[in-house]
């Protein structure tokens, strides 16, 4: 079986460029069908569209985020083609955004009324201005012509900036939808969850490499016991946070956004006051103390 | 100052471009010093944070050189 999944990995058609075309192609002529079907003359009918594309678009990066944590986690054939093929997921997600910036584009500029009066908000605007500025830098610099202008260091900056920017805002969006608005939809709660799996391992990945390296370094450290019985406790109050957002969004967004500086940033500066993303500040802090050694 | 500090201090800094683009549309929009209907709004506003961005990033970029020096 393990034999059979590596030779079957190894397929060219689900490598690099084929395995982009594979996936991009039929996004690309669902996103034409789906367009023939909204109704495009009309506001709405855009609106509806881009919430389409950004539905392609999110798993993406979703995976993307994902991929290097689950190699270092659990080592094999699959997480190593999923590493490998990173770059080509990216520039699916880089497909499905063009779509999605382009009805944005029809919406901004045809049903410019429609657009101010039920679609803007400054803070939106600018957190999705913020990820179309991210990405085309990304993708430029994922070719030759493109990286060779950049230093190794800026390289890493600007990518790893990206990713998370462009993690953080649908994470958010979705969060919301949860944990704030009525009636959410199935979608959200997956596209939520899966948004947090995504960071969610990434945390555990870091712990994994952090002890790996303080074993490295002193063979003879371990974690105290008190800090591995915190640390866990304090995972698991995040993983509580992480799924109670309805208890207490409310409250805590009132406290945080308490003082006029507060409430004055919540109206331009992206994510503030940060409250979707607590639950992973809080599981972070857990696995530095559960990583934590001694010689 | 410690090393924390100084780094904290870079971030800041680094950072600074990128807050003013932002508090600048802030500002121009709350201050109503464009509306709905300003003309090419929306590719001033990108053009704006980019610079911003851009910004932030060459002097995040120019502090990491002088670290490798």
């Amino acid at each position: 079986m393990g034999v059979e999944l590596q030779v079957a990995l190894k397929n060219k058609a689900i490598n690099k460029w084929r395995l982009f075309w594979l996936i991009s192609i039929p996004m690309s002529i669902i996103m034409v069908i789906a367009m023939i079907g909204a109704d495009m003359s009309t506001g709405p009918g855009v609106s509806t569209m881009i919430q389409f594309s950004v539905r392609w678009a999110v798993p993406f990066i979703f995976l993307v985020v994902a991929a290097s944590s689950v190699q270092t986690l659990f080592p094999g054939a699959f997480p190593m083609w999923w590493l490998h093929n990173r770059k080509y997921i990216g520039m699916c997600f880089a497909v499905a955004m063009a779509w999605q910036g382009l009805f944005i584009f029809m919406m901004s500029n045809f049903f410019r009324e429609y657009y101010f009066a039920d679609v803007y908000l400054l803070r939106d605007e600018l957190e999705g201005s913020i990820g179309y500025i991210f990405l085309p830098g990304m993708v430029v610099t994922s070719f030759h012509f493109g990286r060779k202008h950049l230093n190794p260091k800026q390289w890493k900056v600007l990518h790893k900036s990206g990713i998370y920017f462009l993690w953080a805002y649908p994470f958010s969006v979705y969060w919301w939808n949860l944990f704030y608005y009525e009636n959410p939809e199935p979608i959200d709660y997956v596209y939520y969850w899966s948004g947090f799996l995504a960071f969610t391992l990434r945390i555990a990945a870091w712990g994994k490499e952090r002890q790996q390296a303080a074993k490295s370094n002193a063979p003879e450290s371990n974690t105290p016991l008190a800090f591995k019985v915190l640390g866990g406790a304090i995972i698991a109050f995040g993983l509580f946070v992480s799924a109670s957002g309805l208890d207490w969004q409310e409250p805590v967004t009132a406290f945080l956004t308490a003082p006029k500086w507060s409430a004055n940033l919540e109206l331009w500066l992206p994510f503030w006051p940060f409250e979707p993303y607590l639950s992973l500040f809080v599981i972070g802090l857990g696995a530095m103390l559960v990583t934590k050694t001694r010689a | 100052m410690t090393s924390k500090q100084h780094q904290a201090l870079k971030v800041t800094i680094a950072f600074t471009p990128w807050l003013i683009s932002m508090y600048t549309l802030y500002w121009l929009e709350y201050g109503e010093i464009w509306t709905n209907e300003t003309a090419h709004r929306g590719k001033i506003s990108v053009a704006i944070l980019a610079v911003g961005m851009g910004l932030s990033f060459l002097i995040h970029s120019r502090f990491a050189k002088r670290e490798q020096k």
